[in-house]
């Protein structure tokens, strides 16, 4: 069993570590007007840290490019959370100024940051939850192949 | 979020989707990128088939959003246009394909 301390310490290794960029991917898809998404971090190893979910939203104007945003919030709200675990427990330590965290995504409007609808999503990619209303919900996340939460 | 981390840089690239072309295309012949997005997909579909919490149909209010419309007691995130006009005048366009109850009926 590893603690949330341990998966944030190796998270940010990980970062700190990398050479030229921190390569992630996300996707989303929509079936059955229900949204899902996945993320993937690489490291040393192509599968270092991945999670997934749901998306929320009303069904009937719900898009797969809705997913897809849904999937690259899941990722920074990932990266965020690791970040903050991590520099609560090791306050003397910054690492990652100015590492590229560089995301592979298969839709051109979510990659160019360039899309109209779900603003909410959106401007959550871009601006967050203010930190004192921050709550997580229960997603699952995998954490390579020796360790699981 | 990428405001709130501005020691990073964030930066995003396109990925064609499906290069694996539904497992017909070996895995380890697919470039990096598109062995990330291959196991991405997977990730969300296999969230699909067994994730315990499914999504729900009223999405959250996020605080950064200053505005958000709601009709019928449901927030609306897109085709804005499109839905207003529905439960304006019932006008019924290709994006609502099941029933659906106007406002005030």
């Amino acid at each position: 069993m590893t603690s949330w301390n341990q998966v944030a310490q190796h998270f940010m290794k990980n970062i700190a570590t990398t050479k030229d960029k921190f390569e992630c991917a996300t996707d989303g898809g929509l079936q059955q007007q229900q949204g899902t998404f996945g993320w993937v971090a690489t490291g040393a190893k192509i599968h270092f840290q991945s999670g997934a979910g749901p998306v929320d939203g009303d069904p009937e104007t719900s898009s797969s490019t809705r997913s897809k945003w849904f999937g690259y919030a899941g990722l920074l709200e990932a990266v965020l959370m690791m970040q903050t675990i991590f520099i609560c427990t090791k306050p003397n330590i910054v690492g990652c100024r100015g590492k590229i965290i560089h995301t592979w995504i298969d839709n051109k409007a979510v990659a160019n940051k360039q899309y109209n609808q779900d603003a909410d999503t959106v401007l959550h990619c871009k601006q967050g939850i203010p930190t004192q209303r921050r709550h997580y919900r229960t997603y699952t996340m995998d954490v390579g192949e020796d360790a699981t939460i | 979020m990428w405001e709130k981390m501005p020691q990073y840089k964030f930066t995003a690239g396109w990925v064609q989707l499906h290069q694996d072309k539904d497992g017909t295309v070996p895995f380890s012949s697919l470039p990096a990128n598109a062995q990330l997005n291959v196991m991405a997909d997977e990730l969300a579909t296999h969230y699909f088939h067994h994730g315990l919490i499914r999504p729900q149909t009223q999405p959250l209010f996020f605080p950064s959003v200053k505005v958000s419309l709601i009709v019928n007691r449901q927030r609306v995130t897109a085709q804005y246009s499109d839905v207003i006009r529905f439960h304006i005048n019932g006008t019924n366009t290709s994006y609502f394909s099941s029933p659906r109850t106007k406002t005030g009926q």
